[in-house]
């Protein structure tokens, strides 16, 4: 690495600077703050409405207010008022706008820095970044929060324990998610299983065998492709109800038997095996079974990886089928039972997180580990997954 | 195709001919076996319609203000001694043996007359008894005779009646009250008819290839089972997409003209005629408002949704696009919300934007405490009162929702981008912002366009976003989509699924779907760099 010259040291200090400024000024954590903060609410329902800093100033008249307002010193906020009258303190107001002060210079001196290192490229991609993966923090840590961590208001950030399992366990209990998970990867796996095998067949008949209308077939297909799910699942749930498998788990694999889009991709890699290869085996003597099972499809293998890969993530995430033609609790998917599971428990989230996790965490570790298959899987369909 | 060998092409010859034996058996087997359940199917069916008008024709019968008893009665009342003596000893009296007489005699398939005849016979018997009883016998063996004279025009149009009424119960009736919960077979019976035609074509077929095999020579045959080859192998696919992706196409389609079409109970589909009644329902009767709001949310979600997610993908596309080894960290957590179940995802959203406990209000608060009391914004359960606030909490899952696939679909196009132009650009001394208005963004138009439509096109299928964000009764809040109204009505609450509300509901949605791509596509031309 070669040696940073004078400018880039002092922006690197700059930097530090700023961080180090918020970190010894991080005014948020003041109790007089807090105090200030439960006073304003008071005083809201009260008829004022002050600022945080006015709220500040009040503080050491918190007891005369009581009698003010009328508020029984037995009740909640009574107890509140009074905590603040023996704790608060309106002189702390001083060193709370101080801090509050120092703590915004040390923010601008840190962006400042950041953009003088000409990387406010990744100061941006790191709050895009958050944005994005936020969610999944929440969901994991109010997963381990208890219930009344859960009501508390403003919430915290990190739950009092990273090992608090009970909300896993209770959820697990309250709903049978071993059978879910049991329905959820039993679905998923002949699916994929079921399309791989038409969708292999098919590609190859499009792509290597010749019959008459061949690609006007094709094109057909092609053109059925824009019709939303929405229109055949009409359908698709009378026909299902006729043959009698509502509330079976055939009933979630049957009307997905074959993809056009599946077909189209294999197809479009199909085409991109050199004939010769085809020749030299019709020469060897091989059929066309064969061929297509010993050589077309281990060079497929990428696609045919990728295409698992999208049928796996969408067989698992399924929900509006399900839905419609599920009702028995011994059948039910992943997605459709945990609505089922947040109609049961209520208002509970903490069990609805524990319960949420537990369905997510599949197919994240998947994506973790097959994240570049995934990627490009989808770059080139230009489908969701 | 060149084969040398001779051996290989004898393989090859062998093995066309093994197929079109095979495929032969084959389609004879399936034939006989489909045609047998066909037979089946529809031997039952008839079964269980003789049955029906067997219950028909006792009905009437038994029928006591039209049937057997009151006509019986009126002969007999003339020879009444005291009140009723009749009707308690003689009718109350074998009413029930008389009934079960007839169950028994017209099951076992006596003809309709005699069985009359015999119930007849007893009531008389008895009267006769009762008569001479009370009275003498002289009265007894006049009432026998009365009722010798007129029996057989009782009979006449008692049978007549009862035809009349058996006659209107048609098998296809039957086949309607049936459902796969009270019927065994009950896929044989319904489709039987369907299945012995499946039937008769394949044994057609077998008899075609036959025909065939016999007239043409070894190479010929080898030539027949290389055609039919391809059609082996598309099979599974083929009737796959034939049944749940063909069939239901050209079904909606028609189902959206049926009116009050509704899948009852027995599953039968009932309609009361064709017309415009489902369009008129969603578009200007009863099911307005809904409807129209419906069409309103999922205009606005495609409006706002689908070009904020696209500039923002752009930007971060853009930013991503550089050989870093922060990319991979950086990747991941940009395309992680891609995998993830909707449903488990939208409850975490529904959680942080809970009015009372929820982050957002947390972290607004933060910001407006020092200006004034916080408030806590109601965001999920605004409704009809602020409109906006749901609709901004729907857009903003939204587009966080679609990010990640749209900056993975810019990210390729950009990649697709020669680097040589950014590099005579940079040698020129263009200025970044330049670059990127000038070369990147014209370049990356073709993707850009492709972008804007396949995400409209989702955008206008909303429906999990809805369900989940407001606990599956989004109408309670007036955030109900287009998606949510055809499943709704697929699936009411009373049980009574209005498929033709839904059909209709659908193809408008469809039609929708379809303008709006073409509307791009053309606009496209203008803008897309080609």
């Amino acid at each position: 690495m070669r040696k940073p010259d004078m400018k880039t040291i002092i922006y690197l200090a700059l930097l530090l600077a700023g961080l180090l400024i918020m970190i010894f000024a991080y005014p948020f954590s003041m109790p007089v703050g807090s105090y200030a903060s439960t006073y304003q609410k008071i005083a809201k329902i009260h008829g004022e409405d002050l600022t945080l800093f006015e709220a500040m100033q009040a503080l050491d008249s918190a007891e005369a207010k009581m009698t003010e307002w009328n508020v029984n010193s037995t009740s909640d906020e009574g107890a509140k008022l009074l905590g603040i009258a023996a704790n608060a303190s309106s002189a702390d107001a001083g060193a709370y706008k101080t801090r509050l002060v120092v703590f915004c210079a040390g923010l601008v001196i840190f962006v400042a820095a950041v953009v003088l290192l000409k990387k406010t490229t990744y100061l941006l991609l790191t709050l895009g970044a958050i944005f994005m993966v936020f969610p999944f923090y929440w969901m994991i840590s109010s997963s381990f929060k208890t219930a009344p961590e859960m009501n508390r208001f403003p919430p915290n950030m990190l739950p009092e324990s990273w090992t608090n399992f009970s909300n896993y366990t209770e959820a697990w209990h309250t709903a049978p998610f071993g059978k879910y998970f049991f329905n959820s990867i039993f679905v998923c796996v002949c699916s994929v299983a079921v399309v791989m095998f038409t969708t292999v067949l098919a590609a190859f008949a499009f792509s290597r065998l010749r019959f008459p209308g061949r690609n006007l077939l094709f094109t057909l297909l092609l053109s059925m492709m824009m019709v939303p799910f929405e229109l055949l699942v009409i359908t698709n749930y009378q026909t299902i109800t006729r043959l009698g498998m509502r509330d079976t788990l055939a009933a979630l694999i049957l009307p997905f038997t074959s993809s056009i889009f599946y077909t189209y991709i294999l197809r479009n890699f199909f085409d991109s095996v050199p004939d010769s290869l085809y020749y030299s085996s019709q020469v060897d003597g091989a059929g066309n079974w064969q061929y297509l099972w010993k050589v077309m499809v281990p060079i497929a293998s990428p696609s045919l990886v990728t295409i698992i890969l999208l049928n796996a993530m969408a067989s698992w995430n399924s929900f509006m089928w399900p839905q419609l033609v599920i009702s028995r609790d011994e059948v039910r998917t992943l997605p459709w039972a945990l609505v089922t599971f947040t109609t049961e428990v209520g208002i509970k989230y903490e069990l609805i997180m524990a319960g949420a996790t537990m369905v997510v965490m599949p197919m994240l570790l998947l994506f973790l580990f097959a994240r570049k298959q995934i990627v490009r899987g989808v770059a080139r369909g230009g489908i969701k997954g | 195709m060149s084969t040398p060998n001779i051996a290989v092409k004898r393989r090859h010859m062998r093995r066309g001919n093994m197929r079109v034996l095979v495929h032969i058996a084959l389609f004879a087997v399936l034939g006989i076996a489909l045609i047998v359940t066909g037979v089946i199917g529809n031997s039952k069916l008839a079964k269980a319609t003789d049955s029906y008008s067997d219950t028909a024709r006792l009905k009437v019968y038994k029928d006591k203000a039209s049937g057997l008893e009151p006509r019986l009665s009126a002969l007999f009342e003339e020879f009444e001694v005291s009140k009723n003596s009749i009707k308690n000893k003689v009718m109350n009296n074998k009413r029930k043996s008389v009934n079960e007489a007839l169950d028994a005699d017209i099951a076992s398939g006596l003809p309709d007359e005699d069985a009359l005849l015999k119930a007849i016979a007893t009531y008389t018997d008895r009267a006769f008894d009762v008569i001479s009883s009370d009275s003498d016998e002289a009265t007894g063996t006049k009432l026998k005779q009365k009722v010798a004279g007129a029996q057989l025009q009782l009979i006449q149009e008692l049978t007549a009646e009862a035809r009349a009424s058996a006659e209107s119960i048609t098998s296809k009736d039957v086949r309607g009250t049936m459902n796969a919960r009270n019927t065994q077979h009950y896929v044989i019976i319904y489709y039987g008819t369907a299945i012995l035609i499946i039937g008769i074509a394949c044994l057609l077929l077998a008899g075609v290839l036959c025909a065939l095999w016999f007239t043409k020579d070894s190479e010929g045959r080898a030539r027949v089972g290389q055609a039919i080859e391809p059609f082996d192998y598309l099979l599974p696919f083929l009737v796959g997409v034939g049944v749940f992706t063909l069939y239901p196409m050209i079904r909606v389609l028609i189902m959206s003209f049926q009116e009050n079409y509704k899948l009852t109970g027995n599953n039968l589909g009932t309609a009361t005629g064709w017309g415009l009644g489902n369009y008129n329902f969603i578009l200007n009767g009863m099911g307005k408002t809904q409807f129209m709001r419906a069409l309103r949310n999922t205009a606005l979600f495609v409006l706002f949704t689908v070009p904020i997610t696209a500039a923002i993908a752009i930007v971060v596309a853009h930013l991503l696009n550089r050989k870093s080894k922060l990319n991979s960290l950086f990747q991941t957590a940009y395309f992680m919300p891609m995998v993830t179940t909707a449903t488990a995802v939208g409850l975490v959203w529904r959680w942080m934007f809970n009015t009372q406990n929820g982050l957002i209000n947390a972290l607004i608060n933060f910001f407006t405490q020092f200006f004034g009391a916080p408030n806590n914004i109601n965001w999920l359960q605004s409704g009809a009162a602020d409109h906006a606030i749901s609709m901004a909490v729907l857009i903003i899952y939204g587009v966080w929702s679609s990010l990640p696939f749209t900056i993975i679909l810019l990210l390729s196009g950009l990649q697709n981008i020669d680097d040589s132009l950014y590099t005579v650009a940079k040698v020129d001394g263009s200025k970044p912002a330049r670059i990127f208005f000038r070369i990147t963004v014209p370049l990356l138009s073709p993707t850009i366009g492709l972008v804007l439509i396949i995400n409209s096109i989702s955008a206008f299928k909303v429906y999990t976003d809805v369900f989940v964000l407001w606990n599956g009764s989004p109408q309670d809040y007036q955030m109900e989509t287009v998606a949510w109204y055809i499943f709704n009505n697929i699936q009411t609450a009373d049980g009574t699924h209005s498929l033709g509300i839904a059909a209709a509901a659908a193809m408008v949605l469809f039609v929708i779907i379809f303008v709006f791509t073409m509307l791009q596509k053309f606009l496209q031309r203008k803008w897309v760099y080609q």
